[in-house]
């Protein structure tokens, strides 16, 4: 299939496409504004444990009251 | 590595059938996600949370793992191919970046499956929803550039398409 931002006359090899290089921008910006904020500790622990309330495994003051007590 | 029309057909069908269902999964695991943080009945909490651990499971994983090879499979048997144009590079690296994410994710999806399943109070637990949201913006994507095909030949791609087709002799 022919690109025209090709010349298939002179040789020359085709650019990359905007819509390429503007996403890839796009995404470039983010994954560093990902990694600044991972270096930083401003988005907090990033893995299992950020998503449980004292991370890792879940808390006494959560877990409910041993079987057959009330 | 052109492949049979029929059986071009048929990796064709199931790359549909395993990227679409993957992006379906992910909007009924959204759905479950977002009952999980913003209800307050726990025991639909809690069901949301195992809900979350299945679906990811038995459905999630082995959909996403299936598109990945079935789409690298359709993409070599195609005049596509899998580096000579930038839609199917790019969908290519979105698809793999989705699904290495999951992968990771995994575990934290069982981590709080289990812990809303351990009798603590689950409406305390912070879902996933960054993920998720996230996941379904990659597979929404990768589906508009399988649609669009937006224009763009790699390098590799134009080189191969310079190269010189071999001659085929004349039959008497």
């Amino acid at each position: 299939m022919p690109d025209p931002s090709s010349d298939p006359t002179t040789g020359t090899p085709p650019r990359v496409p905007r819509w390429v290089v503007v996403s890839g921008t796009v995404v470039g910006v983010l994954v560093l504004v990902f990694i600044v904020v991972q270096l930083t500790g401003l988005g907090g622990q990033h893995g299992p444990g950020r998503h449980l309330p004292g991370g890792g495994s879940p808390p006494a003051s959560v877990t409910g009251p041993p079987a057959g007590g009330h | 590595m052109a492949m049979a029309p029929r059986l071009r057909k048929l990796v064709l069908t199931a790359h549909i059938a395993t990227s679409v269902g993957w992006f379906g999964a992910i909007l009924a695991y959204l759905a479950l996600d977002l009952t999980a943080v913003t209800s307050a009945d726990v025991a639909l909490v809690r069901a949301a949370y195992l809900a979350m651990a299945v679906a990811v499971w038995t459905v999630i994983l082995p959909l996403a793992l299936a598109s990945v090879l079935i789409a690298i499979l359709n993409a070599l048997g195609t005049t596509w191919v899998l580096f000579r144009h930038y839609w199917v590079v790019v969908k290519l690296v979105l698809t793999l970046f989705a699904t290495t994410i999951l992968l990771l994710e995994t575990r934290t999806v069982r981590a709080l499956a289990e812990a809303a399943g351990s009798g603590a109070d689950p409406r305390e637990l912070p879902g996933t929803l960054p993920h998720s949201v996230g996941g379904l913006v990659v597979l929404l994507t990768t589906l508009i550039l399988s649609v669009y095909k937006p224009r763009g030949m790699t390098r590799h791609g134009w080189r191969t398409q310079q190269r010189p087709r071999p001659q085929v002799a004349p039959t008497e």
